[in-house]
């Protein structure tokens, strides 16, 4: 639990015939890492030539022939629309049987199912991209028009004619562009529109001056409305765009359930040969890192100690008895690859230990220690009963959804579980429910007018002064725990000098210092001189050995020590930022509901809506402004009842979005500087991290799954 | 053109605003002035004229003194006799000062209760006739104390927001120009532009509980000047070590140019952004310390024991961490370069860490001098005994250690290079952390002054 899992060096040596079978049977476990031979310089002299790989160019084509489908069918999916609901709950890949096949075989079976359909495909897709872009032109068209819907003009006559160039386009620059264009002796200018910010400008010129006219419009900053290919006034133009636009997104819509036919049908196989390919692969390229003899193969491998017996059945089953393993304690420790070794409810943990770095062969495996600290200063700086109940709810929704798919997403909702139920149970220990519980801004519980007991309150009386000294006992005792890692980790090394020059000076000074210092701090405590006498040798043996270790920058050695013991208070800090904003929202949304405008506000808000509305169903474009409208004559019909009721819909909105903004906020704060407690005021003492992960040689098979050798045999 | 006659038209608008929102306030606050009675005797407060009506604040627990007389200097005949009317009440006492032959007519009053007094006296001038005058004294609750703390609500979110304000803009800033390469980015990027923003909530948060605790907001209380004297110390505490949120947002601004790259850098990018925050946690929790013990968070029987000298040893400590916090922004240059070096480097993680957060020293000395100040001032217990004097060394003491720890932003400059010079060669740890840890020797000055001063002047026991 403590020091990742021990490792052992294996020599596997196997007959040239029975190679294969090997590689497969190992692949299939996935229980050994397997790297290059050149890493034991002994094997290295051995071994005459290294296995050369068959050219593996066909791999790549086949494979991105499958792919190139595949990528259709997923682009399909996002224009058929994904919903929150397939994130939140995605289907589990079903596994396809497969048995052994040859990699001729394979080969054939893909070419078998592009002929099938792939062309077909392919053709569909082609003209669904096609279409896609002709809708974006249109788009652009109707845009366009729009703006110029009021003007009387043929757009056929735009363009360019036997002797005329004429354009419609807009500006921002209007009197620039006129003093260019009077250069041009043929050009008129004529401004057809103009609002705030650009105008509207009809201009044209003879043929001949095209040159000189179309410099004088970019002169100008003149940008062109393409609308030549269309006929009639804006108006006709328009509908008829619109007439068009309907017309391909119907046809868009008809090739998208064509392709989703083909998606539904055979999707499955292309992944199915797609993921058969790449296991080939991976086999073809690890037998690159083998050397050989004559008639051997040599593969160097690496496996966990309680391992190495099974390591050991499988080659000898598969080679049928013509292969040997030779295992070995690894020689140099860094450069063993790390297997972490942790209890299943510890595993998720795992990740944030990794994400500082993977400890080293011979270091200290701190995630059985970080897993229950975090959790605990998690809850702490939270503590609100219901944002934990958020958390954990949130956590099981990720666990059973998304996480069946992803095993990172799985781990992090395991974290997140646990720092829910710790928040939760700290809320309760606290009085927080969605605030503190206060006689004069009521918190959830209370505005039900049910009381609920704290054992400390975090706002009140005695409550944070408490929290404090717990937050630095917690400091004091978690940093001696890290020092107690640094022991551990020192007697392993067998470093023993840094014991005495880093644990002992701690040690001494610490007692030391609290002797000395505490009295001063707190009032009515007294050491007899004795103590005092024995504290101030202590405390010079400690600094002795501080300044040994240290010399030059002992002070900041010291400083360091007193910041990472002062650090712990942010607990404290954090858990009263959240009480406090709660309370805050609390006071707040107090204010709102009891407000006291009388009938003044429910006039206006009739009027707004009804204006508001009425805009939005003539625009008829947007059918949020007649929501909006909506939403405010129902508040101001409200009103007529009882000046108070649109006060107390905000009020309940203030509340909700309040408290969810403080959730979001102080979750991550807490989670992140939890997580700072450990990685700078915890990690420094005993932790480097920088090993190596464990990669066994495995492929992770999502849509295929191997029959077994009794099946097989049928 | 266009251009100019908008800001015109804006300007003109703001500037009817001003005038409009002026007025109002000045129509409001004009009272139409009291004819003043001219009396041939009059009663004098302390040898003022002070009218009819006049108010005292009371602190709790304490009494408030005044002397009446009345005024016989103009008078030339003989008086009879002086006689004084007023309601035995519980909430006062009276000591006579001086006597005449008629009647004494100097007194002094104490007073223990909140109460209206009402107090008549009757002259009789030979020849003459009576005289008489009056006088009601309102003895309330002290509240002077309310505009300091007003203040201190003001500059606890105001600094803050300004903090914030900067920092969110230079994130954003990122932002902007990373959408413009990656338009996906968009939500991570605001995650990261989110984080400079908990200094202004912090702010705010202090700002709703002074307001609240001191009866601008619900509940009435009584504030004294000292008190407030103290809240403008609690806000000084969270809204200067606000302005760390610059430091955050140049982090962040390095975080989101980060992940734009290298999304797997989310998490990593996250710690390094939060490191800077790290200030305004020590400001808040100061700020939250002070209200605990001037007895603004919890009730007002400790406010009784706040002098003056307490309450500057709170804007002492306030200065000390809240100034301090400005070692934030040199934290965030070494933030940002830990992200930006870690995303090429992957095992530079820890010792990026441990460079970034070098600047942090200064904060918790600042941290460590406001704590020192609240213990050994004695505000922690029932009777503290401050002089004048002290109070004033505790806000020296304060600007030493906070003004020197503006020396973080050297260090962070130099730690943020540290980190890039050990990413490229290894061995240069030890000889990065000797530069980067140079500033601090002035940071340690400042410390040191800042406990000279906490010693000498009698501070501990």
């Amino acid at each position: 639990m403590l020091f990742p899992k021990r490792m052992k060096d294996l020599t596997i040596l196997v007959h040239k015939d029975h190679t294969q079978e090997v590689v497969d049977s190992l692949q299939e476990e996935g229980i050994v890492e397997i790297d290059s031979v050149d890493r034991d310089e002994d094997v290295k002299e051995l071994v005459e030539e290294k296995n050369i790989p068959e050219i593996i160019t066909d791999f790549t084509d086949y494979e991105m022939k499958l792919s190139s489908i595949i990528d259709i069918f997923e682009r399909v999916e996002e224009e058929g629309g994904g919903t929150i609901k397939d994130f939140l709950n995605p289907p589990e890949p079903e596994k396809v049987e497969r048995g052994k096949t040859s990699l001729d075989d394979l080969f054939e079976e893909v070419d078998d199912l592009l002929e099938e359909n792939g062309k077909e495909i392919k053709k569909l897709n082609s003209k669904f991209m096609e279409i896609k872009d002709n809708i974006a032109e249109l788009k652009e068209k109707e845009k366009a028009l729009k703006t110029i819907i009021d003007i009387d003009i043929e757009l056929s006559s735009l363009g360019e004619s036997s002797f005329s160039v004429l354009r419609l386009g807009k500006t921002d620059r209007p009197v620039e562009l006129k003093k260019a264009l009077d250069d041009v002796d043929s050009a008129f200018f004529s401004k057809t529109g103009e609002t705030e910010e650009e105008s509207l400008i009809l201009t044209g010129a003879y043929l001949g001056e095209k040159k000189k006219y179309e410099s004088a419009l970019r002169e100008g900053d003149f940008r062109r409305l393409r609308l030549e290919d269309l006929e009639g006034d804006p108006k006709e133009a328009l509908a008829s765009v619109k007439e068009d636009l309907t017309k391909l997104e119907d046809r868009q819509d008809s090739l998208v359930d064509e392709l989703i036919e083909y998606k539904d049908e055979w999707e499955k196989r292309y992944r199915v040969l797609r993921e058969e390919l790449n296991i080939y692969r991976s086999k073809k390229e690890i037998v690159q890192n083998f050397g050989s003899t004559k008639k051997t193969s040599v593969i160097k491998a690496w496996a966990e100690e309680d391992k190495v017996d099974e390591v050991e059945d499988i080659v000898s089953d598969s080679a049928d008895g013509h292969a040997e393993v030779v295992d070995e304690e690894p020689a140099d420790p860094d450069e063993v690859p790390i297997s972490l070794d942790n209890p299943k409810p510890i595993k998720p943990f795992e990740l944030l230990t990794k994400m500082f770095a993977p400890p080293r062969y011979d270091e200290v495996d701190p995630t059985v220690i970080v897993a229950p600290a975090f959790v605990l200063f998690f809850g702490l700086m939270l503590g609100d009963f219901v944002y934990g109940l958020i958390i954990a709810i949130g956590a099981v929704v990720m666990i059973k959804g998304p996480g069946k798919v992803e095993k990172g997403i799985k781990n992090f909702g395991w974290i997140m579980f646990a720092t829910g139920l710790s928040t939760i149970f700290f809320g309760l220990s606290q009085g927080g429910y969605m605030g503190p519980g206060r006689d004069d801004y009521h918190n959830l519980l209370g505005r039900f007018g049910i009381e609920a007991p704290a054992l400390l309150e975090t706002l009140e009386g005695d409550g944070p002064l408490i929290l404090l000294i717990i937050s630095l006992v917690i400091g004091i005792t978690y940093i001696n725990v890290g020092l107690v890692l640094q022991l551990i980790q020192h007697i392993k090394r067998k470093n023993y000098k840094r014991i005495i020059l880093e644990n002992a000076s701690w040690w001494l000074l610490q007692p030391a210092a609290f002797i000395l210092i505490a009295p001063m701090m707190l009032g009515g405590l007294t050491f007899p001189s004795t103590v005092n006498y024995a504290a101030y040798a202590i405390g010079a043996g400690g600094l002795i050995l501080l300044a040994l270790r240290a010399k030059g920058l002992s002070f900041f050695e010291l400083t360091g020590f007193l910041g990472d013991f002062l650090s712990f208070s942010r607990i404290l800090a954090l858990g009263l930022a959240t009480a406090g904003i709660a309370l805050t929202v609390n006071v707040i949304t107090d204010l709102v509901a009891g407000a006291d405008v009388g009938m003044l506000i429910v006039w206006p808000l009739l009027a707004i809506g009804v204006l508001v509305a009425l805009y939005g169903h003539i625009k008829k474009e947007s059918n949020k402004m007649t929501g909006i409208g909506g939403v405010l004559i129902i508040l101001g019909a409200m009103g007529l009842v009882d000046p108070s009721y649109p006060f107390f819909v905000l009020a309940l909105l203030v509340f909700f979005a309040g408290h969810m903004i403080n959730l979001a906020l102080q979750g991550l704060g807490s989670f992140v500087h939890s997580l700072r407690l450990q990685y700078v005021e915890f990690f420094g003492y005993f932790f480097e991290g920088g090993g190596n992960e464990f990669e066994p040689f495995k492929f992770e098979r999502e849509h295929t799954k191997l029959k077994t050798k009794e099946e097989m045999k049928k | 053109m266009k251009m100019r006659s908008k800001f015109g038209k804006n300007l003109l608008v703001a500037l009817l605003a001003v005038i409009l929102v002026s007025s109002l306030i000045f129509a409001a606050g004009m009272q139409p002035v009291e004819a003043q009675e001219d009396s041939e005797i009059a009663i004098l407060m302390d040898g003022e004229d002070v009218g009819d009506e006049t108010t005292l604040s009371l602190q709790p627990d304490k009494s408030v003194r005044a002397v009446l007389s009345v005024d016989l200097s103009q008078i030339d005949n003989n008086i009879t006799s002086i006689n004084w009317n007023f309601t035995e009440k519980e909430g006062f006492s009276k000591n006579v000062l001086a006597e005449h032959d008629a009647g004494y007519y100097q007194i002094e009053v104490t007073f223990r209760e909140y109460d209206e007094y009402e107090f008549d006296v009757y002259v009789e001038i030979e020849d003459d006739g009576e005289y008489s005058d009056d006088i009601t004294i309102i003895v309330e609750e002290d509240r002077r104390g309310m505009f300091l703390a007003t203040i201190g609500a003001g500059l606890a979110v105001g600094i803050a927001g300004m903090g914030a304000g900067i920092g969110v803009g230079i994130a954003g800033a990122a932002g902007a120009g990373t959408i413009a390469e990656k338009p996906d980015k968009f939500g991570l990027s605001l995650v990261f532009q989110a984080l400079p923003q908990t200094q202004a909530i912090y702010g705010l948060l202090v700002a709703i509980l002074i307001l609240l605790f001191t009866g601008v907001i619900g509940a009435t209380g009584a504030i004294s000047i000292p008190v407030g004297i103290m809240a403008v110390g609690i806000g000084l505490a969270v809204g200067l070590a606000g302005l760390s949120a610059i430091g955050q947002g140049i982090s962040s601004a390095s975080g989101i140019a980060t992940v734009a790259e290298d999304s797997e850098m989310f998490g990593r990018g996250m710690v390094f952004s939060v490191l800077p925050e790290t200030q305004a946690i020590y400001g808040l929790l100061l700020s939250i310390l002070l209200m605990i013990f001037s007895g603004l968070l919890g009730g007002g029987d400790a406010m009784a024991g706040i002098d003056v000298p307490i309450g500057l040893v709170g804007i002492g400590a306030g200065l000390s961490v809240g100034i301090a916090g400005l070692s934030g922004i040199g934290q965030g240059i070494a933030s940002a370069s830990g992200v930006a070096t870690v995303a090429e480097d992957e095992s530079m993680f820890g010792r990026g860490m441990v460079f970034s957060v070098l600047p942090e020293t200064q904060a918790i000395y600042g941290l460590l001098i406001g704590i020192l100040l609240i213990v050994f001032s004695g505000m922690m217990g029932e009777e503290p005994t401050m002089t004048m004097g002290m109070g004033i060394a505790a806000v020296g003491a304060g600007l030493s250690i906070g003004i020197a720890g503006i020396s973080g932003i050297g260090q962070g400059i130099t730690s943020g290079s540290a980190i890039a010079a050990v990413a490229n060669r290894e061995e240069t740890f030890g000889k990065g952390m000797i530069f980067s840890v140079m500033s601090e020797t002035f940071a340690i000055f400042g410390l040191l002054v800042a406990i000279l001063i906490i010693v000498s002047l009698g501070f501990m026991g």
